[in-house]
């Protein structure tokens, strides 16, 4: 019958398709695995590279940005005025709101010893906006810098912040490395 | 069909031939790159001696989601998909498939954060295609063959239950109505449209537009672009009375599964016997995914019909090049998408005087010390670049309206009621419309109701 | 009634009080879902009033309390907005948080509820009849309905198209290299001496001159090849630019090089012009500036500082290693260079924020310990050049390095150890793609150890040499245009030597200096200017051939000579600066004297002219500022607080000068 003739023409080309399909899905499957060796992929900010624009605030998919500040003690200068934490205009050298930088308050200070004091920024407050990031490195040694925190960082396909940063400061770096910390001489 | 089929298959098939280029690249990735910003040492303030013994505590570094949750991911995939198969095909109980489609919203979604999900690893294997310096990570690939693979067996059982991007407008549909099917044939080929242009703009290095515009994405992160969670939103308003407005007339992967589904070894099948013509499961499928049968009578003669095919037929190839052409021209505008383009643009402009100021990012491309010359040229290949894709662009969304024009002009007998395979989403509600169905599960007593089913005049 | 019916009855009646019920509760979830849903957007639309990265009003306060710092009160109400703000902002970020999870829990409800009320009044599904139709018009529809689709989206296309053309990114890729096209074009239309003077004094012809004086033919050079006058030379930015050209340009331009204008316009083939591309006019790419001689072509010089208190200075960054090179700039890059004995490194800084973007060490072997070089040379006297994408910096013994803009190493080669008194410290120059090095070496001329070389930028390969009847000198080659005639100038004891720049050909040579040779040359007007302590101040000629040390020299000056400064002439007057602190105002045409002032402090770095000022920094870091004018007139005086030796680079409206450790960047 020719209908049926037809039906089994049809089922064996599905078959043929079918077959062919998975000998290439497999193929290709296998030679993924192969290839990811390097492992998983997770973006991360050079900060070499960042101008501390401030879009690490704004463009990220979550509220609050999963990019903060960190701090890089062993590079900090330990300034007597330590301009991540102050504005350069200041009235007075009180940590108060009209000098404060922080437009959240997220960096607390320590005190070490005399004059020293150790910033500390607090991630629960912390928007990533780097205003801090700016002051440090115009008048410090540069210890304060953004990072993408990877507790928070849902890891998009294509990260948002990269999409907009002008200085291309957001690449993927092996998971088993997730942290571009600033080099430093003193360890 | 068939002549799209393969050419998705030559596409895999070439990048099969790259491989060793690629693992070669990947291998060259992985040497130590130097950066020119080594120079903090220079700076200032050397830290002070303390008195007190104090040393400088080490900033917290908090590790990703470790690699195994990934495959777990995968794992999780699969054991979805099979389970969707096993209640689509076998089972064939839609409240099943709801527990489902909620686990798959809970934890694909919310939990997962829709991140990485099939539709969106499209973009990423174009990227790993046409770009060398960018590896394919093993679960992404995983997301995009697995689905592939279940719908040459068992049709679109991902689109059921286990896309993130599905499920959401699955629990919204309230009121399905049905879309008049001039315009739905026409909405149908946006998928495509997206899809070249998703390839496109990935292949480019450009961006994933199809995650930048995801429109549920905001849902589960709870946040995002306003303009994008006003367009989820809309969509989702839209999706309490058109069944599933992205998966029929946007999702880009919506189309790897349309060419997949049609060759499935076990497929969606109404009714379990004899269809009795009642009409009813056309009226129940919410995406218009049921094919009915043709009329028997045909009011226009064949050689009308014919020749309609054959000046289509004709029109194709001019489409596809008149297209391409346009496409090819088009390549600059759509290469403004590119940001190495916008800025090497830029820099062109500033180093001439042609504009005066920098932007933020000609001004991080001096500080950093990029050489314009090298920009320009990463640009033109990128320019090049775009100029074939673009043409390809062109040429694909004129294939893709020529063909559906054919198929619209040529002459299908069909005897029964049937879901069409490659828009079926397999969310099982035809089943239980059926009268068949329901009196094989002996339903029709249960409840102490009884009607007499009539097969209808034929 | 059967009790069968009864039960069913009640049953019913039961579905249908669960119905009300679900009803109910649908539409109380419907109602809170919309009632958070409004308060989301109100909060959403709060929210950006208290965007803590944005608050306009708190940033008015702060700027008023920066003027009254005292205002207590002020202060107060800063503190109080400030809580006010950020605790608005943590309260509006949780609001939201929790409202969207209300808001998906109240649609769950309201989900389930509809969910509920449909099973309960399931009904059998009817046959829709409205289906069957005519298949052959539904295909027409379908097919109609396609095609304005495709209209449309064939129309997206065209209209990208029809946008794209005449696209600026398009240029580039059809012409990767066109820099030196696009700059000789635009300059011809802002020639300023076209409408002027017919003939092509400031106009871009890129071709040898036609028979003027001597013209050269491409005859084979001493040895080696010849460095193309490439294109990109071709406009000679005859100084100062008066056209409204898109690059800064003095204000008042007139007075910066060509003095008045000629009653009656001499052959412009009898001018001196400077040599240099019209690209340069926004850097400072080579030693004192694009033309060589200390102009600086900025509309607005900064005017005041004062380093000790840090006023009018933008940044300072210490540079790790000595150097008395002055830094260079392209953009937004600073380049110097440092080297002490052991070690030399290359720096490119950031022009805005002064940050080192980074240095690179410089492998050079150890020296021999019967190298010495003077204290006040240092190691790395020499100052760089730059074409915009590569730097090349030369040592004082004698290493030549050439590096991109990513500070990647591209070639490097030594010269030799220099024998020379103090250490080779001649600045590099720049001519089209050929880095000028002149490299006199040796105590006797007649060992023929010193030579003029031009290297290749890109390579580092010799372009041509040629051999220096001279002994060694310290003296920095400038490249002018005499008429159509391109020339080097270079000074050495005793000849005053001009070359051909495309091949080294000699063109001529006078007999006027002695000693060690320090200063450059200068021109103005129509001669050239060279002059050292121990010799005279001589006026050369520069439109002539061979040995022109009887015809050439219009005049001479004999009085207050500079030792290491190099003349600066605005055209019409010529400044003579000694090391001991007489500034010599002279006529340019006649050499007679104007006026003198004497500053009691030392001078060793030369001056820099911007508009109609001078600035001469000594060694002390004190800048001083007069006008270049017929009476002397100091227009302003400004401390560093730090000693300095380099001469500045003045370059928009940022002067750089060079301390002791700290470099520093004054401006705005």
């Amino acid at each position: 019958m020719p209908q049926e003739e037809k039906k089994s023409r049809r089922d064996f080309l599905a078959e043929g398709v079918r077959t062919g399909s998975l000998i290439l899905a497999s193929g290709v499957l296998g030679a993924l695995a192969i290839r990811a060796e390097s492992g998983t992929m997770v973006w991360q900010i050079d900060p070499d590279r960042c101008i501390s624009c401030g879009r690490c605030a704004t463009e990220c998919v979550l509220t609050p940005s999963a990019v903060k500040c960190v701090h890089a003690y062993a590079l900090c200068g330990y300034c007597k005025l330590c301009f991540g934490l102050l504005r350069d205009k200041r009235t007075g050298n009180t940590t108060a709101a009209e000098n404060n930088r922080c437009p959240t308050d997220a960096i607390r200070r320590t005190f070490i010893e005399d004059p020293y004091y150790e910033m500390y920024i607090d991630e629960t407050l912390c928007i990533g906006c780097a205003k801090c990031v700016k002051g440090c490195n115009a008048f410090g040694n540069g210890s304060m810098y953004l990072q993408i925190r990877h507790d928070r960082c849902v890891n998009c396909n294509q990260c948002a912040i990269a999409n907009a940063c002008p200085s291309e400061a957001i690449s993927r770096v092996p998971a088993s490395r997730p942290y571009r910390m600033k080099k430093t001489i003193h360890r | 069909m068939l002549r799209t089929e393969n050419g998705f298959l030559r596409r895999l098939f070439l990048s099969l031939l790259r491989m060793p280029l690629l693992l070669a690249c990947v291998g060259l990735l992985c040497l130590p790159v130097s950066s020119p910003g080594q120079l903090e040492e220079a700076k200032k303030q050397p830290p002070p001696e303390f008195s007190s013994g104090y040393t400088p505590p080490l900033p917290s570094t908090p590790l990703p989601r470790a690699e195994l949750f990934a495959y777990l991911d995968a794992l999780i995939l699969l054991s979805a998909l099979s389970l969707a198969a096993y209640i689509v095909l076998t089972k064939r109980s839609r409240s099943a498939l709801r527990v489902l489609t909620l686990f798959s919203l809970l934890y694909f979604g919310f939990y997962r954060q829709g991140c990485v999900c099939a539709v969106g690893a499209i973009q990423n294997v174009s990227l790993a295609l046409f770009q060398n310096d960018y590896a394919l990570p093993f679960v992404v690939g995983v997301f995009f063959l697995l689905p592939l693979v279940f719908a040459l067996f068992f049709g679109r059982v991902f689109c059921s239950s286990v896309c993130p991007l599905g499920t959401i407008q699955e629990m919204v549909l309230l009121r399905p109505k049905r879309v008049p099917l001039p315009l739905d044939h026409a909405l149908s080929l946006l998928p495509y449209l997206y899809l070249g242009a998703g390839v496109l703009f990935a292949a480019t290095g450009t961006a994933f537009i199809i995650c930048q515009y995801d429109p549920f994405i905001v849902f589960y992160r709870l946040g995002g672009n306003p303009g994008v969670v006003a367009f989820g939103a809309a969509l989702l308003l839209l999706g309490t009375f058109v069944g599933r407005p992205y998966c029929r007339y946007l999702c880009p992967y919506g189309v790897l599964l349309r060419w997949m589904a049609p060759f499935a070894r076990w497929k969606v099948k109404i009714t379990p016997a004899e269809c009795i013509q009642c009409h009813l499961c056309a009226d129940s499928c919410p995406y218009g995914a049921i094919k009915l049968p043709t009329p028997p009578e045909q009011t226009e003669d064949r050689l009308t019909g014919r020749r309609r095919l054959a000046n289509l037929l004709l029109l194709l190839p001019i489409l596809v090049f008149g297209m391409a052409w346009a496409g090819y021209l088009s390549s600059p505008a759509l290469s403004r998408m590119n940001r190495t383009i916008v800025l090497a643009e830029r820099v062109w402009k500033e180093e001439r005087g042609l504009v005066t100021g920098n932007t933020e990012a000609s001004q991080a491309f001096y500080h950093r010390g990029g050489s314009p010359e090298s920009l320009y040229r990463e640009a033109s290949r990128i320019r090049r670049r775009f100029d074939t894709g673009a043409a390809l662009f062109g040429g694909w969304c004129g294939l893709v309206i020529g063909m559906k024009l054919i198929f619209l002009s040529l002459r299908r007998t069909q005897r029964d009621y049937e879901a069409d395979p490659a828009s079926c989403l397999s969310c099982a509600r035809c089943y239980s419309s059926c009268p068949v169905e329901q009196e094989r599960l002996g339903k029709f007593n249960h409840s102490g109701i009884r009607i007499e089913l009539e097969p209808r005049q034929r | 009634m059967n009790p069968d019916r009864d039960e069913i009855h009640s049953n019913g009646e039961r579905m249908e009080q669960w119905h009300r019920a679900l009803s109910r509760v649908a539409w109380i979830a419907a109602l809170f879902c919309l009632a958070v849903l409004i308060l989301l957007m109100a909060n959403a639309y709060n929210s950006r009033a208290n965007d803590p990265l944005k608050m306009p009003r708190l940033q008015s306060l702060l700027m008023e309390l920066n003027r009254n710092p005292t205002d207590d009160a002020l202060r107060a109400e800063v503190r109080r907005l400030d809580r006010q703000v950020r605790s608005a902002y943590f309260r509006s970020r949780a609001f939201a948080m929790n409202g969207f999870y209300l808001l998906i829990g109240g649609l769950s409800v309201f989900l389930l509820a509809l969910e509920g009320m449909r099973t309960i009044r399931r009904q059998l599904p009817q046959p829709d009849s409205a289906l069957a139709q005519n298949a052959v018009l539904a295909a027409a529809a379908n097919r109609r309905a396609v095609i304005a689709l495709g209209t449309v989206s064939a129309g997206t296309l065209i209209t990208l198209a029809v946008m794209s053309r005449h696209d600026a990114a398009v240029e580039y890729t059809l012409r990767p290299e066109p820099l030196p096209t696009a700059a000789a074009s635009r300059s011809d239309p802002a020639s300023p001496l076209a409408p002027a003077n017919p003939a092509p004094g400031g106009s871009s012809l890129p071709a040898p001159a036609p028979g003027d004086v001597s013209s050269s033919p491409p005859a084979p050079a001493p040895s080696g090849g010849s460095l193309q006058a490439p294109s990109q030379l071709g406009s000679t930015s005859s100084l100062p630019p008066e056209s409204p050209t898109p690059n800064p340009a003095p204000p008042t331009p007139g007075a910066a090089v060509k003095p008045k204008p000629e009653p009656t316009p001499p052959p412009s083939s009898r001018k001196v012009t400077a040599l240099f591309p019209k690209a340069w006019e926004a850097h400072w790419p080579v030693f004192r500036g694009p033309s060589g001689v200390g102009i600086a072509l900025t509309r607005n010089p900064p005017t005041s500082w004062n380093g000790a208190q840090g006023r009018g200075i933008l940044w300072k960054t210490a540079i790790p290693l000595p150097g008395m090179n002055a830094p260079i700039v392209w953009g937004e890059r600073v380049f110097l260079s440092g080297a002490d004995r052991t070690s030399r490194e290359i720096y490119c800084l950031d022009a805005r924020s002064g940050r080192i973007l980074w240095r690179k060490p410089i492998p050079v072997p150890p020296l021999p310990s019967t190298f010495k070089v003077s204290r006040e040379t240092g190691y790395a006297p020499s100052t760089m050049v730059t074409d915009g994408k590569r730097v090349c910096a030369i040592f004082v013994t004698g290493e030549i390095v050439c590096l991109d803009y990513t500070g990647k190493q591209l070639w490097i080669r030594s010269l030799g150890l220099p024998d020379s008194l103090y250490g080779h410290a001649s600045s590099l120059m720049l001519y089209g793609n050929g880095v000028i090095v002149q490299f006199d070496q040796g105590s006797d001329p007649s060992q023929e150890k010193s030579a003029l070389l031009a290297l290749d930028i890109a390579t580092g390969k010799t372009v041509w040499e040629v051999k220096r009847p001279v002994p060694n000198s310290w003296s920095t080659p400038i490249l002018i245009r005499a008429g159509q005639q391109e020339q080097i100038i270079t000074c050495g004891s005793p000849w005053v030597i001009a070359y051909d720049p495309r091949n080294g050909r000699e063109i001529w040579r006078a007999k006027c200096l002695d000693g060690d040779v320090a200063p450059s040359p200068a021109y103005g007007d129509r001669m050239v200017f060279v002059c050292n302590v121990g010799a005279s101040l001589s006026a050369i000629n520069p439109f002539a051939t061979g040995d022109i040390t009887e015809t050439g020299i219009v005049w001479t000056y004999t009085e207050n000579l500079a030792d290491t400064v190099s003349p600066i002439s605005n055209g019409e007057l010529l400044f003579l600066i000694s090391t001991e602190g007489t500034i010599t105002c002279l006529e340019a045409a006649t050499g007679k004297k104007v006026w003198e002032h004497h500053y009691d402090t030392m001078f060793r770095s030369s001056p820099i002219l911007a508009g109609k000022t001078i600035y001469l920094t000594d060694t002390l870091g004190v800048t001083y500022m007069f006008e270049a004018g017929r009476v002397f007139k100091e227009l302003g005086k400004a401390e560093l607080g730090e000693d300095v030796g380099a001469t500045p680079a003045l370059v928009g409206n940022r002067l750089y000068i060079r301390g002791k450790k700290n470099l520093y960047c004054i401006g705005q």
